[in-house]
Order: C-alpha cells, then sequence, then structure tokens
C-alpha cells in the first residue's frame, strides 16, 4: 500500500522538528528500521536546512512544499520551492581527504544527502527548483 | 540538545544529550568556545546519549578538534553510535577522531597524570623531586615527570 503526505512548510528552521516527527510516525507505520530512519531524517534535514537558510536571501517569510511517498519498497520524498536556483546535483563535492585545518565549511550536507539516497534528481520547473530524493528500502 | 560537564583532572567531559542538529550545534559551539577559551586543552565529547547528528555538528567537531590540535590539546569522542559513525565515515572524518567505545575508555585513553587531580599531583611532585623514580599516584607512566 502507498502513502502520499504533503507538508506545507515555512523557510524556517523551527519547522525541521515537525518534519522528523512525520518521519518517525510514518516509520513506525511501515516498520522502517532505524538506520534508515536516520538516513531519511538526515537527507530531509540537510535539504530543508538549505531552502531555509539559502533559498530566500532577501529574507521574509516563504512557504515550500515536501512531498513524501512510501510504497512499492521505496521512499520518495520531492522538496519543492520557488527560492534561488539551486541545483544539488551539480554543488561541488568537498575534499573530503583535506587535511583538518584545510577542511572547508559548505557542500558537506549535501554531499551526504547524495551519499545515502538512492538516487537525487532536480528539475527547474516554472522557476521553481525541484528536488526528488528516492531511497530503496530493505 | 543539552549538556552534561563534569572535570576529570584536567579532562573536560562535555556530555551531549539528544541532537547535535542545527539548534544543538549552536548550544554546543557557544559551551565549547567558552570552554576552549578558559585554556581547556584536553576534551573528551561523550556521545553516548547523542542519537543524531548532521552537517553543522560535523562541522563544529572539526572546528573544535582544529583548535585543540593547534594547542597540542587532545580530544576524544566516546559512545558514539553506529549511525554516527557512518555519518562521520561518509564525511572522510572517521580517521580524524579518535572514537572509543565507552566514557571509562576514553578516560583511560588519556595520559593518566592528566587525570590526576591537584592533591594527588602535587605529592608526586613532591615524590618526584625527591627522587623516587616512580609515583603510585600517576602510575609512572611515560611523560608523568613532565606534568608532575
Amino acid at each position: 500500500m502507498t502513502e502520499r503526505a504533503t507538508l506545507i512548510l515555512k523557510n524556517d528552521l523551527s519547522e525541521l522538528e515537525r518534519v522528523m516527527s512525520f518521519v518517525a510516525d510514518l516509520c513506525v507505520r511501515n516498520s522502517i528500521p532505524p538506520e534508515t530512519e536516520y538516513d531519511l531524517n538526515l537527507a530531509l534535514d540537510e535539504m530543508i536546512t538549505n531552502v531555509a537558510k539559502h533559498a530566500y536571501p532577501e529574507g521574509g517569510e516563504h512557504h515550500f512544499t515536501l512531498q513524501v511517498t512510501m510504497g512499492n519498497g521505496e521512499f520518495v520524498a520531492r522538496i519543492e520551492d520557488d527560492g534561488m536556483e539551486f541545483n544539488p546535483t551539480e554543488h561541488p563535492i568537498p575534499d573530503l581527504d583535506a587535511p583538518l585545518e584545510e577542511r572547508k565549511e559548505g557542500g558537506l550536507g549535501i554531499y551526504l544527502v547524495r551519499q545515502i539516497m538512492t538516487s537525487v534528481e532536480y528539475q527547474r520547473v516554472a522557476r521553481k527548483n525541484v528536488v526528488t530524493l528516492r531511497k530503496k528500502l530493505a | 540538545m543539552t549538556l552534561s560537564e563534569e572535570k576529570k583532572g584536567k579532562v573536560f567531559v562535555l556530555g551531549l544529550r539528544g541532537k547535535v542538529n542545527m539548534e544543538g550545534t549552536k548550544v554546543f559551539v557557544e559551551r565549547m568556545t567558552q570552554i576552549l577559551e578558559g585554556g581547556e586543552r584536553y576534551v573528551l565529547l561523550d556521545f553516548t546519549d547523542a542519537a543524531y547528528i548532521n552537517s553543522s555538528g560535523l562541522h563544529a567537531l572539526i572546528l573544535v578538534a582544529r583548535r585543540l590540535a593547534s594547542s597540542g590539546g587532545m580530544l576524544i569522542l566516546a559512545g558514539v553510535n553506529d549511525q554516527i559513525q557512518k555519518v562521520l565515515k561518509i564525511s572522510g572524518l572517521a580517521s580524524t577522531f579518535t572514537l572509543q567505545p565507552t566514557k571509562a575508555e576514553a578516560l583511560g585513553s588519556f595520559p593518566q597524570y592528566i587525570l590526576l587531580d591537584v592533591e594527588t599531583l602535587t605529592a608526586c611532585t613532591l615524590r618526584w623531586e625527591r627522587g623516587h623514580q616512580s609515583c603510585e599516584g600517576c602510575a609512572g607512566g611515560s611523560g608523568w615527570e613532565s606534568a608532575c
């Protein structure tokens, strides 16, 4: 059976609590193991934080959507925002081999998302960023 | 996220409870800055009750490690769960930090004289100055004389 839900989120980090609570409930209903729940939480945390912090440099309150589908052995999250154009699939990968004193901030969150999800897709549709995260479930 | 604190000799033990996310990281960085500016050089971060970390938490750890490295200090992480270890590994940070399974084992990883309280250190110093080659207080481990 497929579950689908859409959350309308503000560009505010306080929304993360609501998202994590939603993911926790979803994982309980679908018997998702803790390590997978961690991955789903982390991916959404990083992507939503990115929108909240960077999508609207002019400031002000904005809304964006998170649509989650769970079923057929797959978790799919679609994040759609009308903020600044941003393609996470082309974001530079941080230098993971850099010595401690040379490690730069930036890029690690998006990199983690790309590593822990099965796929990350991006489209620019009608001046909106549409990011689709997929994770195959065991 | 909440923090707990204790001092074991010269080791500052900071316990993290909850999520090391954006909000938790702010709390952590603020307190760690005070701790390091206070001159602490031996830090044990106890992750036993920390369930989660994200990229902002990882960056905070990098900053702490960097600062301690530049001051000749030591940083050990204890009780890091499997999920957080996986995130450290993906981020290329698994070998950056010294990890120990428990707080007790982490404390045992510091040079033993670091864990001595002031009274024992003073007693060690007196015994050393009197020519004793070994010191029961600090078990006479290597380097003890430089601290004692």
